[in-house]
């Protein structure tokens, strides 16, 4: 079967919506109409290739001996997160149809289309080249979508610091690809998964290193979080699809794919250490941040350090459920807050609360989701963290409580500053987006069961132990606690969040970030000052000839008695040079 | 007989002065008759080296050089007259221009 | 079967026809006449590669063993197609300088195009030298009647700078035919491909500095940011897309067929020497204001890893090296064409002064997305396979080297930069009527975007094209 028919609707997308003006045909009707076919077509070989293994091989070309070959794989892992993908994908396109319907319509729909048509082409492919190719196209229609509204200064610059950072990311997944083919004279995933023993253990480290790096930059981890934040410029759709449910998974997803080199490669107790740092840090930032969208922001960098410790303490299986599960809730958080913003024109949490929004139709999805997000059973996350603890020692499950608390805090925080008891606002809600919205709540609510079946597509472990129900209290005495710091309207919460502020200014360290920039800046003016003198050295050379040439211009004075004393002078010499015997 | 060093010392001497009459002197008429001695200086060296060893090359040299000398010397003060009669003017430091 | 010597005929008539021209004082516009003699040479070179080429041998002296012979070696194909095909799409760019003289411009270029075309056809040495310093005169006459006003010094710059580069080359072909006795490739491979001795050591070297000046490469680049800026768009575009890749295709003979093996020895020092050459370009053109100096600089980055690619003494890195020579001789055009449309459009190509141009002329603002993205090696462009083959060849040599993977990351910081200053953000120039690209315009950058884009999906047109082992 022909793998590559799941990204051909995207590519038809990709094409017709760069040609084809809006007035003809609606750019989003080809873009939605081609992500059900996507759908559908994933749907239909996850259904026909279960539990079989499928691996397709195209030769693209070849150099004497070495041949690059584009290969893709349909197994289980895989097929699962193609249907996923386009599942989120075309939710989220639907609302943007509500979202987006006042902006520039070919542009957005295009560009999210060739986000899509890498996602899924990412998740199928079995050839790291093919890997990297859309991996990098990832890249490239994210910053193109940061930067979509490209007038506000805000927006270009976080698209270049975005594309900057997941660029140093692409460095390094690029030179790990090339280690791992010097050495094995293969590019294809699974081929060399089997045959890691004949690669160097040197080799193993290092790339493994490079693949975390990778991993790290595209997830937006410690050191690379702070493009996310920045790319919260973005239309809320886009952070929606790109920057919670799916780019940023891919570095998830990588790890977990290639998660057996990982393990006997010895580097998984600094990604341990990595990921513990991120949660810190990102949970702290999103306690003080003001902006819906930021804290959403902090809170799927939290929840990408989730994925990573569980990859870390060998359970690649329980992070692939967290990451599916992640998607649901997370995209249904971020087009809550596109909602807000387009209904109520502001990203401010204190501004939204001078609105007094409380209708149902509001708070009850965002309930939905926050409590997944913090872990409250029993919601979607509830059941993500049985499974992601299943290997946790006893004192990371410590830190995980405190991480568990300090989720719910920021959480519920959010929900009871923007979210007021009785509301008073006018609403003119839209079909396009009650439907993903009532989609993702009610997989929210119930999806929780799937963990129980989940075994028959991917072997994963749970266990419902005393860790997972301390969790669960410490996620409501999280909830209680942001309830009684946040709803009580005369508490200071404004000092409260000043001093937070305060704090943990150093955290963003933006400031590191601009301090290297200028260096960089600088040392290339040194380097540019250097090829001037260079340049300057080489014209030397020629005024030192040209003033060579004035002094031997003297010589043909046109005067006679020079001539005359010179051909003397020249005659006496030859005269002793004859003498001498030369 | 006298030493044939004595003669060519007389005449060595004769070519230095001459020699650097060629390139002390200002005037082009000077410089001519520089030239002439420096001429007559060598031709003396040829006459007497043929007296003091025996062979007659040297006068066929010396009677050679004489009749040379005196076209060259005719040639080169007929070209003076004439420079004198457009410019006026017999000074060596005049003929600057000779500079393609 | 094509013979050959028909692909430079349309070259020749078409200057014999420009002298008539002139003489006659027609009204045929010049450039009609090159693009149709530029045209001819594109479809008789695409029916030689369906139906096959054959060779051309006109014995000029025997003695001195000079003779026009046009034969492909294994590494012809690609540089041909890159000779064929580019200057017919950087033609259209002459209306940016050239404002008089245009029929002497259309004659030198003709000069240019036919040259190079018979210098990269050539089999024999010493015709390949007096072709390359035909090209080489005519560029600088190029470069300095159309320039700007500080061409001369820089025209004089490059012609002195490329004369000792070609003084280098003829010894090194001097003293291959006092070795060999002979300046034909073939005979001459089969001599020297398994001898190894001082004497052919010091003719790779000679061959090497003199392409390191032609590339160029640091330490002897000096002539490159004078003749690159002060010169003409189109001249440019061919300088930096065509000339560049001389020095490449003559070291590409020495290391394949001349002088395999002394060319190993040197292969570690020249890597060493293109790492930091990439990295000084890296840095200076990100320190560079002038869009149109920070894509010469750029230019020198990219020629930098191909040289890095050709040295590195394995397949994989030389066709690496010869697809990404022939990548960027298509993406630099394009780069160059798009300071002249900015020139002509704002009168200045300088960053600061420009900005938010994604506003008024977005067309524009797409090309140059398409510029920067492939020349940073984004999948589905040519440069990526390019680049990628470099380093991967680059790393079966040497591992450490990789670590030249990091100009890349630098490449990435200026592009966004140029990218950020002059696309995004509030709308400003000198000038506010700015007009989109027109339609002659548009076609040249839709051509060469195609070019760019069907080689980075389709790679191994070039790549089966080359074959390394063949005289």
């Amino acid at each position: 079967m022909m793998l590559y028919l799941i990204l051909l609707p995207m590519l038809i997308s990709m094409t017709l919506t760069a040609f084809l003006k809006d007035k003809l045909v609606r750019s989003r009707l080809i873009a939605v109409s081609m992500t059900s076919l996507s759908l559908l077509i994933s749907s239909v070989f996850f259904y026909v290739y279960f539990s079989k293994d499928l691996i397709e091989n195209f030769s693209w070309f070849n150099i004497e001996t070495y041949t690059f070959q584009i290969s893709f794989i349909a197994n289980n892992l895989h097929l699962l997160m193609a249907v996923v993908v386009s599942f989120i994908s075309l939710l989220i396109l639907i609302f943007s149809v509500f979202y987006m319907r006042r902006e520039k319509q070919e542009k957005y729909y295009f560009e999210m289309s060739l986000f899509i048509f890498a996602m899924l082409g990412l998740v199928v492919s079995n050839s790291f080249i093919l890997f990297y190719i859309f991996w990098e196209l990832m890249s490239i229609s994210s910053y193109l979508l940061i930067g979509f509204w490209y007038e506000k200064e805000a927006a270009s610059k976080a698209a270049k610091k975005a594309l900057i950072l997941t660029k140093v990311g692409d460095v390094s997944l690029l030179t790990a690809i090339i280690i791992l083919f010097a050495n094995t004279g293969t590019l294809s995933i699974s081929a060399t998964l089997s045959g890691l023993s004949s690669i160097p253990q040197v080799y193993l480290t290092v790339s493994a290193a490079l693949f975390i790096i990778a991993a790290l930059s595209k997830s937006a981890q410690f050191p690379f979080y702070v493009w996310l934040p920045d790319a919260m410029e973005a239309p809320t759709t886009v952070s929606a699809l790109l920057h919670s449910a799916t780019m940023v998974a891919s570095g998830a997803f990588l790890l977990i794919m290639i998660a057996p080199l990982m393990y006997v490669s010895g580097t998984m107790v600094y990604l341990v250490l990595i990921s513990l740092i991120t949660i810190f840090i990102s949970s702290l930032l999103a306690l003080e941040s003001v902006d819906t969208k930021r804290i959403l922001a902090y809170s799927t960098i939290d929840s990408l350090a989730f994925m990573f410790l569980a990859v870390a303490t060998l359970n690649p299986d329980g992070a692939l459920f967290y990451l599916i599960m992640h998607a649901v809730f997370k995209s249904l958080l971020f087009l809550l807050a596109g909602e807000l913003i387009i209904l109520f024109g502001t990203r401010n949490i204190f501004k939204l609360r001078g609105l007094e929004i409380g209708k149902p139709i509001f708070y009850v999805p965002a309930f939905i989701g926050l409590a997944s997000l913090a872990g409250i059973p029993p919601f979607l996350g509830f059941f993500a963290h049985a499974t992601l603890s299943y290997n946790f020692s006893i004192s990371i499950e410590l830190i995980f409580m405190v991480a568990t608390f300090l989720t719910s805090l920021f959480s519920f925080r959010l929900f009871f500053t923007v979210y007021h008891k009785n509301g008073t606002e006018k609403i003119r809600e839209d079909k396009f987006a009650i439907i993903p919205i009532a989609t993702l709540s009610i997989l929210s609510t119930v999806g929780g069961a799937s963990l129980f079946f989940f075994n028959s597509i991917i072997p994963i472990a749970y266990s419902f132990d005393l860790f997972l129900v301390l969790d669960s209290i410490i996620a409501l005495l999280g909830l209680f606690a942001a309830y009684y710091f946040y709803s009580n309207r005369d508490f200071p919460y404004a000092k409260l969040d000043k001093k937070l502020k305060s704090i943990f200014r150093g955290v963003t360290y933006d400031d590191v970030l601009a301090s290297t920039g200028t260096a960089i800046t600088k040392f290339s003016g040194l380097v540019d000052r250097f090829e001037g003198a260079l340049g300057e050295a080489f014209d030397s050379v020629g005024s030192l000839s040209f003033s060579l040439s004035y002094i031997s211009r003297e010589l043909q004075s046109g005067d006679l008695s020079n001539y005359i004393v010179i051909f003397i002078a020249g005659a006496i010499l030859v005269m002793i040079l004859m003498l001498v015997g030369v | 007989m006298i030493p044939y060093e004595y003669i060519f010392y007389l005449t060595s001497i004769l070519f230095v002065i001459a020699v650097f009459g060629m390139l002390m002197r200002k005037n082009l008429i000077n410089f001519v008759i520089s030239i002439e001695i420096v001429i007559n200086a060598a031709l003396i060296n040829f006459a007497a080296g043929s007296y003091y060893f025996g062979y007659l090359n040297g006068v066929s040299y010396a009677l050679l050089i004489l009749v040379i000398a005196v076209f060259e010397a005719a040639v080169a003060i007929a070209l003076i007259i004439f420079y004198h009669k457009i410019t006026d003017n017999l000074e060596m430091s005049a003929l600057k221009e000779y500079r393609g | 079967m094509i013979n050959l010597i028909y692909l430079i005929l349309p070259g020749v008539l078409g200057v014999i026809a420009l002298y008539l021209k002139d003489v006659t004082h027609s009204n045929i516009p010049s450039k009609s006449i090159s693009y149709t003699a530029m045209g001819a040479t594109l479809l008789l070179l695409l029916l030689g590669t369906i139906f096959g080429f054959s060779g051309f041998n006109l014995a000029i002296s025997k003695a001195i063993d000079l003779s026009i012979s046009f034969n492909l070696n294994g590494i012809s194909l690609p540089f041909l197609f890159l000779a064929v095909l580019m200057p017919m799409l950087v033609l259209p760019s002459f209306k940016y300088d050239v404002f008089d003289k245009k029929l002497t411009f259309n004659v030198l270029f003709l000069v240019i195009y036919v040259s190079i075309i018979s210098m990269f056809m050539s089999s024999n040495l010493l015709s390949l030298f007096i072709f390359m310093e035909i090209s080489l005169l005519s560029a600088f006459f190029a470069i300095f009647l159309w320039g700007n006003e500080s061409s001369f010094n820089s025209a004089m710059k490059f012609l002195i700078f490329t004369q000792i580069s070609s003084m280098l080359i003829l010894t090194a072909f001097l003293m291959v035919f006092l070795y060999t006795g002979s300046f034909e490739l073939t005979s001459i491979g089969a001599f020297t491909h398994s001898a190894n001795s001082i004497y052919l050591s010091t003719v790779f070297m000679l061959v090497l500095v003199a392409a390191i000046i032609k590339f160029p490469v640091f330490p002897l680049h000096a002539w490159m940011p004078g003749a690159y800026y002060d010169s003409a768009t189109s001249i440019t575009a061919l300088l930096s897309g065509l000339f560049s890749k001389i020095g490449g295709y003559i070291l590409l003979l020495f290391i394949l067929f001349i002088t395999p093996i002394s060319a190993s020895y040197f292969s570690m020092p020249v890597m060493i020497l293109a790492v930091i050459s990439a990295f000084y370009a890296a840095f200076i053109a990100l320190s560079k204001k002038d869009l149109k100096m920070m894509f010469s600089y750029s230019s020198m980055l990219y020629m930098s890893l191909a040289l890095m690619g050709i040295m590195s003494n394995n397949a994989i890195g030389i066709d690496g090296g010869i697809f990404l020579m022939i990548s960027y001789g298509f993406i630099s055009p394009l780069a160059f064409m798009l300071t002249g449309y900015l020139r002509s459009q704002t009168g200045t190509t300088d960053m600061t002064k420009v900005g938010g141009l994604m506003k008024k002329v977005p067309t524009f603002a797409l090309f140059f997305f398409i510029v920067v993205f492939a020349s940073i090696g984004v999948p589905g462009f040519s440069n990526f396979i390019g680049e990628f083959l470099v380093f991967l060849g680059v790393f079966k040599f040497y591992p450490l080297i990789i670590i030249s993977i990091v100009s890349m990351l630098i490449a990435t910081g200026y592009y966004l930069s140029a990218v950020k200053r002059i696309v995004f953000e509030k709308f400003f120039a000198p000038v506010k009527n700015l007009h989109d690209l027109s339609k002659s315009e548009l076609i040249q950058t839709v051509a060469l975007s195609f070019v760019i884009i069907i080689l980075g999906i389709m790679p191994y047109i070039l790549i089966n094209s080359i074959n390394l082992g063949v005289v």
